[in-house]
């Protein structure tokens, strides 16, 4: 896909770009009539001796025309950015439903920092290049047409050579331009890391100054620049070449446009009104080539955000639309929610047991989880146990299909896992992370995240029925007060209870927590294992904890054994 | 813009070279224009071609010459824009980097991304793109209007008030209108970013409440107001650049104008009147970048003005220090009372001495201090009253930097950078070699696998990809490669299970024999074998930090 390759599926977008165009070259046409104007009434003054009075009206039609051309090119303005716009909108708007549906373990291979990046910046590069590149781009065309048409009926040596030096310009610039085009990709490809970079700096500042190294990393960071410098001067470098040839070729053209006509109207087979029009216009023509040279790194930037946003977009793009039979190759897939929902739903309201059939998944290259098999019975509250880095929260990432299992299966009753919708599956499960995330907002808005028409009773009832009332409900605000970024105007314990009680407003029939008391003290760990077995009651849990405390409420465990290094090489 | 002066110091001998440059490419270009309109009058008027030689070799030599100048111009330029670009960003990392924690803390992620890219890209470009432009149109405008007032001093009005009206209007625009909007346009775009981080970050929640669609739709409010302001900024651009060809138009209209009696009277030589409308419409394309110019300014006020607001007060520059000997070290809280600004008191006349080479448990519930001691301890927010001692420094009275280097720290939560898990230990020493690494990573159970170097391992953004409990461990092997006098844990061991924690606990206890070394945590249980237990827990706000309990269990 191009960068404008979505802009036809935008309704209104072209239109835009093609009326925005079309009123830019009825203004660069009547620059060509104002410089003819402008020949035409020197001449007469040189040649035939005429005084002001015989000249004020077309020097008045001259003052009048610019301003006519300053509406155009206001008024193609307005057209050309609301369609850079539009197709800025569209693209974030898939991207962000993209992300979204690709999930968690997506979002973490491809950076939340790039992500952003792509997000936000990205798509208006793409947007810019919509209202700025393509319209140059077109009227690098246009623009010369009409300034050779206008030429040809007055002088066609002229017209001779402003063609000859353009293919002069044309054959040197393709030279030049696909080096630049390979510098510029990497260019792009560097300006992202270098974001990423910036961005792991700037986090890990703290532990710099810990270590007392923030010195030595601004070294390194100058390092980096100086890096970057150079590969953006080497692009530069090629650029300069581009604009040496459009000023080379643009000059030399109006320098041989002037001796040529000034050696015909010394033999007399010239006039000097022609001659000056023929000066005046030649410029004329190399300008939009100037200017497209100019927004030339527009087009290159769009060029490779394009590619970017293209892998980003593909893997789900087309899958979404297409309803063919799942792929088990295909670990991201969304399948549309209608299709799916009357095979769930049937069942959806017995608790079925979870079931893994000799399960595995790798880790890039590691393989984390081994053939691994266990059942999870309705009702009961499951722990999973074992060392450190066995893949406890794997085992949860695969139950929340964040991830697929690149062998076996999960079934939950006789339904296999991988044939349900993730959406549809997830309104099932609550899920409470190892560090739950409070988004900007209110106590109440983070609470009813998965309910967002809940009312304020059914919030409270929530909180009421984990027994966090003591808690929750006696803040400053009470269901108002404000988290602040990342829930930090609360304490970690209110922050866990707010998870538990977004948990509390589902209607799921099964718990998944990931360790959720590992940074807890004992009070609040207390008052968060009460607020588990409340909830726990009548429904399927599974979670993962090594605290004595949590394992007393749990009827099973579940051993998740490591793998030895000799395994992993299998 | 003196601050940015400052700053650059000796880039600007690089901005003045560029700007002279440029005036002389625009100067040969007025002057080719001039020549050749000359040429042609003149070319109409006499016989033979040998009249035209001076002319003709004239529109040759200033073609040349623009050409060739414009190519060392853009050069110069480019050279000159990138010095800067990383004397900025060195700046401003220098800086960021010793600006108080407390500060530091304030300022949020999405937010500092954009600022130090952002900013610090809008003002590197302030030499080539705001300072060079005026200076060139100032200096091609008064060439313009001395060769103009050369052929007749009344010439030399038309240019010299419409570039006066085209600048002060240009001004105008960019002060009141595309300023303004440039600006907003800024803050929503800074904000857009936060918000999508934000989001992001939290996406694993969003999924399992089932609210992906939350993304987009704070995306869109955003969006929509993003899309708003560019509109405005293009049109406001339109009318900018149009105010320069309307005002262009004029002068050369009106200076013609002037000229055409002139002729008819005979007091100017014909030959020179098409030359007067155009030198004044090539004096003014050196007017035309102004529009860019001034929004670029405008731009780079309020880059300037907002890394000024982040790093308005820092800390002295990081002094050479020598890595002091790791001798058995005391460490003593007196009296220490602190709360945030506003705040309530989280620690209260706090007591605590810990003997030189001791190795001393420190417990707590969540909210009793423990992670202010250790900030405290750092130097990283200064107690209300009271005061902390390191062996003979005072915490308060030392550089932060110095502070450092005494203590060797597991922060909680501290960052794993996005490189290898070697890159990740030689934070903690710059000078460890792979075997004391390796030393380090196997004493906390860490080894290579069948196919991946440990060493060379990448450790993925933040860390993910490593597991909490592998991620703990390279914490601590960090740490305990500073060797430092003292050593604070800050909840090393809140990822292991039991065994794996006590097998920890027993190899940071052998390795750290005979060095004061602070274990912090909320879980007593995992703390076995200590010389000494505190729990600051029951002690917050009371006075004294308690003696605890000893478990002696091995």
């Amino acid at each position: 896909m191009g960068p404008t390759g979505r802009i036809e599926s935008i309704a209104g977008a072209q239109t835009r770009l093609r009326m925005g165009i079309a009123v830019d070259s009825i203004g660069f046409g009547i620059q060509i009539v104002w410089l003819l104007l402008l020949a035409a009434v020197v001449d007469s003054v040189f040649v035939d001796g005429d005084d002001l009075a015989a000249v004020i009206r077309p020097l008045t039609a001259m003052a009048v025309l610019p301003i006519a051309t300053a509406g155009l090119a206001i008024g193609s303005q307005w057209l050309l950015a609301s369609a850079g716009n539009m197709v800025t909108t569209d693209l974030r708007s898939s991207l962000a439903h993209d992300i979204a549906a690709k999930g968690p373990t997506e979002v973490e291979r491809l950076r939340v920092g790039s992500l952003a990046t792509n997000i936000t910046i990205t798509t208006r590069a793409i947007g810019d290049y919509v209202a700025r590149f393509q319209p140059v781009r077109m009227i690098a065309v246009i623009g010369p047409t009409l300034v050779v048409l206008a030429v040809a009926f007055i002088d066609l040596w002229t017209v001779a050579i402003v063609t000859f030096a353009s293919a002069m310009l044309v054959l040197l610039l393709a030279l030049i331009g696909r080096r630049t085009r390979d510098l510029t990709d990497l260019r792009q490809a560097e300006l992202t890391w270098l974001g990423a970079f910036y961005l792991d700096m700037l986090s890990g500042l703290p532990t710099l100054r810990a270590h007392g190294r923030q010195t030595d990393a601004t070294a390194a960071i100058s390092e980096v620049s100086r890096r970057h410098a150079a590969t953006t001067m080497e692009v530069l470098k090629s650029a300069f070449q581009t604009s040496l040839v459009m000023e080379w070729a643009s000059t030399a053209a109006t320098a041989l446009v002037a001796v040529q006509v000034s050696f015909r109207l010394i033999q007399g087979h010239t006039s000097y009104g022609n001659s000056l029009a023929v000066l005046l216009l030649t410029p004329l023509f190399f300008r939009p080539l100037r200017q497209l040279a100019a927004e030339y790194h527009v087009g290159q930037a769009a060029g490779s955000a394009a590619s970017e946003l293209t892998e980003l977009l593909e893997p789900t793009g087309p899958a979404a639309s297409d309803e063919t039979p799942e792929t088990e190759s295909d670990p991201i897939r969304v399948k549309p929610a209608h299709t799916s929902a009357g095979t769930t739903t049937t069942t959806a309201s017995a608790i079925a047991p979870i079931e893994f059939q000799g399960v595995s998944f790798s880790h890039g290259q590691e393989l984390v989880l081994d053939r691994l098999s266990f059942t999870v019975e309705p009702g009961q509250t499951s722990m999973l146990v074992g060392p450190s880095g066995a893949g406890k929260s794997t085992v949860l990432a695969l139950l929340m299909k964040f991830s697929e299992p690149a062998n076996g299966r999960i079934l939950t009753g006789t339904q296999n896992l991988a044939d349900l919708d993730a959406r549809t599956w997830r309104s099932r499960v609550a899920y409470v992370p190892q560090r739950p995330h409070l988004f900007m907002g209110t106590v109440g808005e983070n609470i009813a995240l998965a309910e967002p028409g809940a009312s304020p009773e059914e919030i409270e009832a929530a909180i009421h029925s984990i027994g966090a009332e003591s808690t929750l409900l006696s803040l400053p605000e009470g269901l108002h007060t404000e988290v602040g970024e990342r829930g930090h105007r609360l304490s970690t314990g209110e922050r866990q209870l707010v998870a538990m009680a977004r948990a509390a407003m589902t209607s799921s029939e099964l718990l998944v927590f990931d360790e959720f008391t590992a940074h807890l003290s004992p009070i609040n760990e207390q008052r968060a294992l009460i607020a588990l077995e409340r909830l726990c009651a009548g429904r399927t849990t599974l979670l993962v904890a090594h605290r004595m405390s949590t394992i007393a409420i749990a009827d099973t465990q579940i051993e998740i054994p490591t793998l030895s290094p000799v395994v992993s090489g299998a | 813009m003196i601050r940015l002066a400052q700053i650059l110091g000796k880039n600007l001998w690089w901005m003045a070279a560029t700007a002279l440059l440029a005036f002389f490419s625009h100067g040969a270009g007025l002057a080719l224009v001039a020549v050749a309109a000359y040429l042609i009058a003149k070319a109409s008027t006499v016989q033979s071609s040998a009249d035209l030689a001076l002319a003709i070799t004239g529109v040759r030599a200033f073609a040349t010459f623009k050409v060739v100048i414009r190519y060392v111009e853009r050069y110069v330029g480019h050279l000159a824009t990138f010095r800067t670009l990383t004397r900025l960003r060195t700046w401003f990392f220098d800086r960021i980097s010793r600006v108080p924690m407390p500060s530091f803390e304030r300022a949020t992620r999405g937010g500092l991304l954009e600022s130090i890219t952002t900013d610090v890209d809008i003002l590197s470009s302030f030499p080539l793109r705001a300072a060079v432009p005026p200076a060139v149109a100032a200096m091609t405008v008064v060439a313009g209007a001395i060769l103009l007032g050369w052929i007749d001093p009344v010439l030399a009005a038309p240019v010299a008030v419409g570039s006066g009206i085209a600048s002060l209007g240009l001004a105008g625009i960019s002060r009141w209108a595309i300023g303004p909007t440039s600006a907003e346009l800024g803050r929503t775009r800074s904000e857009m970013s936060s918000a999508t981080v934000e989001m992001l970050d939290g996406i694993e929640d969003l999924v399992a409440a089932g609210r992906e669609d939350l993304l987009a739709d704070r995306l869109d409010a955003f969006d929509t107001r993003e899309a708003n302001q560019t509109l405005k900024l293009s049109i406001l651009r339109a009318i900018s650049k149009s105010l320069v060809l309307v005002i262009a138009s004029a002068t050369a209209i009106t200076a013609f104008a002037i000229a055409v009696p002139m002729v008819t009277a005979s007091t100017l030589d014909p030959l020179l009147l098409a030359v007067i409308p155009l030198v004044c419409i090539a004096a003014f394309e050196a007017v035309e970048p102004l529009t860019a110019a001034a929004e670029e300014l405008q731009a780079s006020r309020v880059a300037m003005r907002n890394l000024d607001a982040l790093t308005a007060v820092v800390e002295p520059a990081v002094p050479d220090l020598v890595r002091p000997p790791a001798t058995p070290t005391a460490v003593a809280f007196h009296e220490v009372s602190f709360a945030h600004q506003g705040g309530p008191p989280l620690l209260d006349h706090l007591n605590l001495e810990i003997e030189g080479g001791s190795h001393v448990g420190i417990t707590g519930a969540n909210g009793s201090g423990k992670s202010t001691l250790v900030e405290l301890l750092l130097g990283w927010h200064q107690p209300t009253r009271g005061e902390i001692t390191i062996g003979s420094v005072d915490v308060a009275k030392a550089h932060p930097a110095e502070v450092a280097a005494l203590v060797g720290v597991v922060l909680q939560p501290d960052h794993v950078f996005d490189s290898t898990v070697a890159d990740n230990l030689l934070v903690a020493n710059a000078e460890a070699t792979t075997d004391s690494m390796m030393d380090a990573l196997s004493s906390m159970d860490l080894r290579d696998t069948a196919e991946t170097d440990l060493l060379t391992r990448p450790t993925g953004p933040d860390g993910s990809s490593l597991s909490g409990g592998e991620r703990q461990r390279l914490m601590t092997a960090r740490a305990l490669l500073t060797e430092a006098p003292v050593l604070v844990l800050d909840e090393t061991l809140a990822q292991l299970d039991q065994t794996t924690a006590r097998k920890v606990m027993r190899t940071i206890r052998e390795r750290r024999r005979g060095l004061t070394t602070i274990f912090i945590s909320h879980e007593a249980e995992k703390l076995v074998g200590l010389d000494r237990m505190v729990d600051l827990g029951s002690v917050n706000g009371a006075g004294n930090a308690h003696e605890g309990s000893t478990p002696q269990s091995r």
